[in-house]
């Protein structure tokens, strides 16, 4: 999916949690908000402060700095390896702390999504290597966290579908 | 407001000093300088100025945000969207309710990643502890001679976001560049301002850097992220 479509989903999603009223549905928001934003800094600096001319600008040389610091966004190796996968990772760590301070009661059966979810935190915490062997089936496709082993499967797509689903768990109980 | 543009800018070149400095260590510091590329003692600065740029770019789009006039460009319907809200950043009741908060928070929480990870790695290969330690007990191995008292600090602090940045251990005091820092069972803790987290952060480099000189061992200790 390309970036603009990406950000539009998440843009989407957080219409939807920002529909409801409650706290837990406003800090989900502001947590999605957190990621949209870093997702659009890379757009934004690709977009437009590429193209930019800065010396139509009025600025000092310390702020003509920060704005040229942006310019790490172009470095793909950067951006894939550091940028990229610290925003998904601190997604789901913040969606977990949301639900987490929010205390809800749930059923057995969403007991184990959310014991599976709290390896994921616990593993992504541990540099991305499992903590413990826990596999869980979201949406038909099957998400497998082996011990020591990296966990490597937090696509763009997955990571929204892990928060729409801590959602749609508070939104049931 | 012309103030808090001020310090905002000032607060980013700070974080940038900072990120050069910790960027630099492996130049100025005998002990790193002859350790291989993938020791995650030397992963461990590179990863450390990595979590500094995030909280730093995370700001810099507040400066951006205030500086440059989106309203003129020409951007088609899809994409401007995008570009409007890039101004949700200057938003101070979400700036402050929010946006500062998990920024500081998600920084707090990487930096100790950063640290955890390579102590695990060390231990993987140095066997310092046997099974699956406690952190606690790997940093006050006494063949780190660590600044553990430090390393509690920060680990209160971190820990501190699991239970709304309420503090849930005996209360705790650590002084920090002459500063007086008090952890106060079932408080919250509310003293981590722009200046004293890149103090943290320092901090943290400092008392790993010394760690890793302590354990002085030449030998390759992988950063099992890369091998495994």
């Amino acid at each position: 999916m390309d970036q603009i479509m990406y950000q539009k989903k998440v843009l989407d999603l957080i219409s939807e949690v920002s529909k409801e009223t409650s706290k837990f549905y406003a800090q989900m928001a502001n947590v999605l908000r957190l990621y949209y934003i870093g997702l659009n800094n890379i757009f934004i600096t690709k977009k437009i402060l590429k193209n930019i001319n800065y010396s139509t600008i009025q600025l000092s040389d310390e702020e003509k700095r920060h704005l040229e610091n942006t310019g790490w966004l172009l470095d793909d190796n950067y951006l894939n390896d550091v940028y990229l996968p610290a925003l998904k990772t601190n997604l789901i760590l913040d969606a977990w702390l949301t639900f987490k301070s929010n205390g809800k009661t749930v059923s057995s059966k969403e007991e184990g999504f959310l014991g599976w979810y709290e390896t994921l935190v616990a593993s992504l915490n541990n540099d991305s290597l499992g903590t413990s062997d826990k596999e869980m089936e979201i949406g038909g496709e099957k998400f497998k966290i082996s011990k020591n082993g990296k966990v490597d499967f937090i696509t763009p797509e997955v990571v929204l579908s892990l928060v729409n689903k801590i959602i749609e768990i508070y939104k049931e109980n | 407001m012309a103030e808090e543009k001020y310090v905002l800018v000032e607060h980013l070149s700070s974080i940038f000093d900072l990120i050069k400095k910790i960027d630099n260590v492996e130049n100025t510091e005998e002990v790193i300088k002859i350790l291989q590329e993938k020791d995650t003692r030397k992963t461990f600065f590179k990863m450390l100025a990595s979590s500094l740029r995030i909280y730093y770019l995370g700001l810099d789009s507040i400066f951006i945000a205030s500086k440059i006039d989106f309203e003129k460009l020409n951007i088609s319907a899809t994409e401007n969207i995008h570009v409007k809200n890039f101004s949700w950043v200057l938003d101070p009741k979400y700036q402050k309710d929010s946006y500062l908060t998990i920024l500081k928070m998600n920084l707090i929480n990487d930096c100790w990643i950063c640290f955890e990870s390579s102590l695990r790695d060390i231990n993987y290969k140095c066997n310092i502890e046997n099974g699956e330690p406690k952190i606690y007990s790997l940093y006050t191995n006494k063949l780190f001679n660590a600044n553990t008292k430090f390393l509690y600090f920060f680990s209160c602090c971190r820990n501190a976001m699991h239970n709304n940045s309420i503090h849930t251990k005996e209360d705790y005091e650590y002084i920090l560049n002459g500063k007086s820092f008090k952890l106060e069972k079932g408080k919250k803790i509310e003293f981590i301002t722009d200046q004293v987290i890149l103090e943290m952060v320092e901090k943290l480099s400092d008392v790993a850097l010394d760690m890793w000189k302590n354990l002085n061992n030449p030998c390759l200790i992988s950063d099992r992220y890369n091998v495994i």
